[in-house]
């Protein structure tokens, strides 16, 4: 089925993704270079970035495509930030955490693809395993124990991440249903009284509506069945990706597209510009012609009296 | 040998008066058609020999019967006059030939008559160094001018174009008498070189003519002014335009193609020499005269742009390059005016790549026009001509001046380095800007000569040979690219377009010693 | 042999064979022919060969303008009969191609501009071809404020350029060697906002859209592949002549800034294909002009060589998407994404080469996106300690890639969507013959990049990060491959049950 190819498309490329990432970074760590720690980063960051379009397309948890894709460019700033900054530094006890956090939150294996655990445990790792780099090499460790502190640093923020992530579902699971409320109404009161007055009970729906998508194993079961869950949950989805993008595009956009409204007034004016000078040219050769005509004669009688009345001095 | 070029009016003026004679006696077309052809080859020679004669030699200088200046009237044929003469005469080379192929035979010597008036004055205007001479010179264009503009003399909206063009021309050249008596009762010559000289130094003695008579600075305040407004009329700039679009639209598709190589040129020509090198840099009304250039430059810039918006919309394709000749135009006027070297040889240089790119869309477009009619969507009649087509784009990318291959784009060139010498950065946007809204239209007549009408299938066609203007097509298809080619390899060429024909009008020493000196 | 040596040393005569080979190979008789094919491949292959080229920026650029010509030209003439039923596209097509490389090879400021000028015309008559043929008259308006906003904006600018140094140094003294007095902040500006008219940055950005999505799907290909880069070498350019420095990194940066993001948000909001990859690209050379402000603040030249790769990057990727906008509107007839999405249903092959596609811009090795991700981030995080200008920088570039993960995934919603078509009415199924042109491109684009690891071998010994990255790429690679061998393996057994 073509369905089938392009899934072992998605899975082949996440494989080579990781294993890429976990060669990089073992090398950076090996040759104490930081550009393949920022290379081994990149890898890291484009992983994310295939998982969320695999998701959104292929995967059964579509609610955390929004999430991946709210939380890339934090992700992206706070790797690069890490990975600049070699050894400990102060910052690193709150950028760490964070960064564990949101890689587990967008990454974490749970109730995610049906065949078992082990390709995305290797990607959730070789993540982490994409932060550590500079960190071990500006600590300074042996060089004969570098690799091995690495392991232990990126399985601790993998713990920090795993447990997080699982503390957090639920809170995540609101936090998603609240967005879709963001969409409803454009205006603000409703949104305030949808917040206000109905949030509990649709935000039960909706995490019920969440849960309820299908355990693993069945989830291949059939295609009909399949497509009537995604179903519902496309439209869900829709409405979540694109409601955040369309409040930052009206309000951007506005002053953006004022450029373009620019363009059509040009044109409308340069019309009608066009059109008012063929009038006026009309209106000027019949006016001047005239008025020329006036003036000739005028002059050539004012020279005709003075001619006449200088000779009769 | 410099009569030869003296004989040149001359020889029109005959020819256009020997011709109806002829054709009282003559029953057959055909040999009127060849003696018109003979003439104009043979001035189309003069030029040539004019031409390549002040490349090799200098400043031609003739006086004509021996009388010295400034008592009799002196003929200087420099790189600017030269070049100039030499597009009004192919120009009316080329008109002849079309001409004897698209009118009428019985009319047909009326037009090489009056034609050929016309580019007697023409001529004329560009080697005389006498400003009545001048004066005699542009009255005879434009009248020749309205009276070619009426031709279709059955046509009443031929008739009322020629008489506002005549009414109006008529009465701005009288006023350039005026301000020709104001200049001799002050100055007490009429000799250019003469008042370039005395413009600067008031107390110089020039035999035959004395010293000033009177308040030179008044009156020659009054006359730049009315020169200005003079040229301005002549060149159609806007708001003194509104005869040009009547005339493009009525007059014969010969006579206009020859109207924009030679009588519409005079006005830039005519601000160019008197602005420039009789009244130029140095005279003691000098700030004055750079405050009516500063004004000029801003009517020039607000005309460009005004009437190249108004080629964006036009349905023919006369209307269009009325327009656009009224936009070019007044680019060149900016670039006379900008008072660098580059602006006034950019000027002459539009001048003529507007000449060959208009002679080649109304050429080919005239085809279209026999065929089917005037609209655009007539020019896809065009599909069935190779030559004709690609002349008709060719024209308009001339007219654009997008391709280093054609002289269009030289002048454009020119004209932007011009405006930023000039330290005006805005100027070289507005020249590319102007260009740019022009080309919108040029383009929408290439698409539409592109695209199958339906119009062309319905209408009439057209079963005559074409040889004829396919013919004068390809001459004039050789002649721009070549010139174009010429300008992008050749160092020499586009020295003596800038230096040489630059300084030709910016050295009023060289001008004065010249005309005076010798 | 040293005749031949010297003849081969002839730009002009390579130019001019080249021309000829391709004009050659659109004689009507055997355009859609194999000779036809093999004259215009050769005649493009050969532009390779021109020697003198002025800077690694360039190079790069001509190759890679050069395989998608290679491809587009095999891809036209089937497009051109299934869409427009004449084959009057392959000309113009060929020759437009040919301007634009040849603007990439031109040595001296004269070629530069008459090659330029000519793209420029056959791009207004390429955007304005649904109406020559089909009397479309939303594809003349397209035309004009292409005309207005992009031709003329740059035209000041060459003019400018041209003025400034001078006749006869524009046409004897290399690009290199001429050095116009830009230091004017008025002609500064000028001059940049040509350039960024060309590429479709603020404020001259409206008129890609509309041209883009308009256009036939081959000249959208070269439109947005090739030629918007067109602005960002005209902007590599000024950067070495004598500048107002101030002026123009305000102007720059702060004109990539705005253009990035919103660039990327209109097209998350699109639901045409066509405009949506249009927006995109938008996006994308504000982020090469935002490279290149970069070099302005640091004078160090790796941000010049991560514009180059994210061009060449942006080159192969840009022209297969539109490549494959052209196969699904032969396909289906249809651009709208609310009704496509079953496209992997009858031709898998293409949605995988169109993942390739976006993977490659994701930065997925061994493409060529990767490369180019890795030194933009790599160079913008060796300067963020300097100042916050970096920073902001990578903040604009981080949501500009979290943007692109959201229009890619709009994108491909016209590959795969889970609502399945019943029946096959309505599908031209003679559009997959169009498929293996892609996937040579895409092939080509993999490969791509190891060919500009030799490339900058020779000219810049500092690139280092290219080489320490070598070993990283082979294995990707290798991994690529496998996985490759492998779904070709899945589609035919695919084929074989589906057909069975």
């Amino acid at each position: 089925m073509p369905l089938r190819v392009l899934e072992v498309a998605f899975l082949g490329v996440r494989l080579q993704l990781s294993i890429a990432s976990l060669a990089t970074s073992t090398l950076s760590t090996l040759s104490s270079s930081y550009t393949l720690a920022e290379v081994a980063a990149k890898l890291a960051l484009t992983l994310v970035a295939v998982t969320a379009t695999e998701v959104a397309l292929l995967g059964y948890n579509r609610g955390r495509y929004p999430l991946i894709v709210l939380a890339l460019p934090l992700l992206t700033l706070v790797y690069y930030y890490s990975v600049a900054i070699p050894g400990a530094v102060l910052a690193d006890l709150i950028l760490l955490p964070v960064l564990s956090l949101a890689l587990g939150l967008c990454l974490a294996p749970s109730s995610y693809l049906p065949k078992g655990p082990l390709l995305p445990l290797l990607s959730l790792f070789s993540a982490y395993y994409a932060i550590t780099p500079t960190k071990v090499l500006g600590l300074g460790f042996d060089p004969a124990y570098r690799v091995l502190w690495h392991v232990v640093l990126s399985l601790a923020l993998m713990a920090i991440g795993f447990a997080g992530s699982r503390a957090l579902r639920r809170y995540s699971e609101h936090a998603l249903s609240y967005l879709s409320y963001l969409r409803i109404p454009l205006s603000c009161p409703e949104t305030l009284k949808a917040l206000l007055f109905r949030k509990s009970a649709s935000a039960i729906k909706v995490a019920k509506r969440l849960t309820s998508i299908p355990k693993p194993a069945e989830s291949l079961v059939s295609v009909r069945s399949l497509t009537r869950e995604l179903t519902s949950v496309s439209e869900f989805t829709e409405r979540l990706t694109s409601a955040p993008a369309e409040l930052m595009y009206v309000a951007l956009a506005k002053i953006v597209s004022f450029v373009a409204e620019l363009e059509k007034t040009l044109a409308e004016s340069v019309r009608r510009a066009s059109l008012t000078v063929v009038a006026v040219e009309d209106y000027m050769e019949r006016s001047l012609t005239y008025s020329l005509l006036l003036i000739g004669f005028l002059s050539t009688v004012a020279l005709i009296t003075y001619a006449i009345i200088t000779a009769l001095r | 040998m410099e009569w030869v070029v003296a004989a040149q009016p001359i020889l029109l003026i005959l020819s256009s008066a020997a011709l109806p004679l002829l054709s009282a006696f003559v029953r057959r077309t055909s040999v009127i058609d060849l003696v018109a052809a003979a003439t104009s080859a043979i001035s189309l020679a003069i030029s040539v020999y004019a031409l390549v004669a002040v490349a090799r030699f200098g400043t031609l200088v003739y006086r004509f019967g021996g009388f010295p200046p400034p008592l009799g009237i002196v003929y200087v044929v420099d790189e600017a006059s030269a070049t100039l003469g030499l597009l009004a005469t192919f120009s009316l080379l080329l008109s002849v030939a079309y001409g004897s192929w698209i009118l009428e035979p019985a009319s047909r010597y009326l037009f090489y008559a009056t034609a050929f008036l016309l580019v007697a004055g023409c001529t004329s205007l560009f080697y005389t160094a006498d400003l009545f001479n001048l004066y005699v010179s542009a009255e005879l264009t434009s009248i020749s001018a309205y009276v070619l503009t009426s031709f279709y003399r059955s046509r009443g909206a031929a008739i009322r174009a020629a008489s506002i063009y005549a009414l109006s021309a008529s009465l701005v050249l009288s006023l350039l008498l005026l301000s020709v008596f104001m200049l001799y009762g002050s100055y007490g010559t009429l000799n250019m070189a003469d008042l370039a000289l005395k413009s600067r130094n008031p107390g110089a003695w020039v035999p035959l003519s004395g010293t000033v008579f009177g308040d030179i600075v008044l009156a020659s305040k009054v006359s730049l002014a009315i020169i200005a407004w003079l040229m301005i009329f002549k060149s159609a700039i806007v708001p003194n335009h509104f005869w040009l679009p009547g005339v493009y639209m009525e007059a014969p598709t010969p006579a206009v193609a020859l109207f924009t190589a030679s009588a519409d040129i005079i006005g830039v020509y005519g601000a160019a020499r008197l602005l420039i090198t009789v009244f130029g840099a140095g005279t003691v009304f000098d700030g004055y005269r750079r405050m009516l250039l500063d004004v000029l430059l801003v009517i020039a810039a607000a005309s460009a742009l005004i009437s190249s918006t108004l080629v964006t919309s036009q349905e023919s394709v006369r209307r269009i390059v009325a327009y656009s000749t009224i936009a070019q135009y007044s680019l060149a006027f900016a670039g006379v005016v900008s008072g660098t070297l580059e602006g006034v040889a950019g000027a002459m240089l539009h001048l003529v790549a507007n000449g060959l790119g208009d002679a080649l869309v109304l050429y080919s477009a005239g085809i279209a026009a026999v065929a089917c009619g005037r609209s655009l969507t007539c020019l896809s009649y065009l599909r069935g001509y190779r030559v004709a087509h690609l002349a008709l784009i060719v024209g308009f990318l001339n007219l654009f001046g997008i391709i280093p291959l054609l002289p269009g784009f030289w002048s454009k060139a020119l004209l932007t380095l011009a405006m930023v010498k000039a330290g005006r950065p805005l100027g070289a946007a507005l020249v590319l800007a102007v260009s740019g809204l022009c080309a919108i239209g040029y383009f929408r007549a290439v698409a539409s000569s592109l695209k199958p009408s339906p119009m062309v299938v319905r209408s009439k066609g057209y079963r005559g040979g074409t040889v004829l203007p396919i013919a004068v097509l390809l001459v004039l298809l050789v002649a721009t690219i070549s010139l174009g080619v010429l300008l992008l390899v050749s160092d020499s060429i586009r020295s003596f377009v800038v230096e040489g024909i630059g300084n030709s009008v910016e050295d009023y020493e060289r001008y004065i010693r010249l005309v005076l000196g010798s | 042999m040293e005749y031949v040596q010297v003849l081969l040393n002839s730009r002009e005569l390579i130019l001019a064979t080249s021309i000829a080979l391709i004009l050659l190979g659109n004689i009507p008789a055997i355009r859609e022919r194999v000779p036809g094919y093999v004259a215009r491949v050769a005649g493009f292959l050969l532009l390779v060969l021109i020697p003198g080229s002025v800077s690694p920026f360039s190079r790069l650029l001509l190759l890679s303008g050069v395989s998608v010509a290679v491809f587009l030209t095999l891809y036209t003439p089937k497009y051109s009969r299934a869409k427009y039923g004449s084959p009057s596209l392959i000309p113009l097509v060929d020759l437009f191609a040919l301007s634009i490389l040849a603007v990439f090879a031109s040595s001296r400021l004269i070629e530069l501009i008459t090659f330029w000028l000519v793209a420029e015309l056959l791009g207004f008559f390429l955007i304005a071809y649904d109406y020559l043929v089909k009397a479309d008259r939303g594809a003349l308006l397209a035309a004009v404020k292409y005309l207005l906003f992009s031709m003329i904006p740059t035209d000041v600018s060459l003019f400018v350029i041209l003025a400034l140094t001078g006749f006869s140094d524009a046409v004897h003294l290399q690009l290199s060697e001429i050095a116009p007095d830009l230091t004017s902040p008025l002609v500064t500006v000028l001059v940049l906002l040509g350039f960024f008219s060309k590429a479709a940055v603020f404020p001259f950005h409206f008129w890609l859209p509309d041209a883009h999505s308009i256009a036939p799907s081959p000249a959208s290909a070269l439109l947005s592949g090739i030629m918007v880069k067109m602005g960002i070498y005209g902007i590599y350019l000024v950067e070495s002549y004598p500048l107002s420095r101030d002026t123009a990194l305000a102007t720059m940066f702060l004109s990539s800034c705005l253009t990035a993001i919103y660039g990327g948000l209109q097209a998350s909001v699109q639901s045409d294909i066509k405009k949506l990859l249009a927006y995109s690209t938008m996006s994308h050379t504000a982020a090469m002009a935002l490279l290149l402000s970069l070099y302005i603040l640091s004078g160090d030249s790796v941000f010049i060589d991560a514009a180059a790769i994210y061009a060449v990057a942006h080159v192969f990727f840009k022209s297969s998407l539109f490549m494959d906008s052209g196969f699904i509107e032969i396909l289906t007839g249809e651009r709208n994404l609310g009704k496509l999405g079953y496209v992997y249903l009858y031709a898998p092959a293409e949605s995988l080469v169109a993942m390739v596609s976006v993977l490659s811009m994701f930065g997925m090795p061994p493409a060529v996106g990767f490369l180019a991700k890795v030194v933009t981030f790599v160079s913008i995080s060796y300067y963020l300690k300097y100042s916050w200008l970096y920073v902001l920088a990578l903040l604009v570039i981080s949501v500009k890639v979290a943007l692109s993960v959201v229009y890619s995934v709009k994108y491909f919603r016209a590959h795969i969507e889970v609502e399945v078509k019943s029946g096959s009415a309505g599908l031209d199924r003679k559009a997959v013959e169009l498929i293996p042109y892609m996937a040579g491109l895409v092939a080509v684009s993999i490969g791509f990049t190891f060919a500009i690891g030799t490339v900058y071998e020779g000219f810049y010994s500092e690139l280092k990060v290219v080489r320490e990255v070598f070993p990283v790429l082979a294995i990707a690679l290798l991994m690529f491959v496998l996985l490759a061998f492998y779904l070709l393996e899945l589609l035919r057994r695919t084929r074989e049950s589906g057909e069975g």
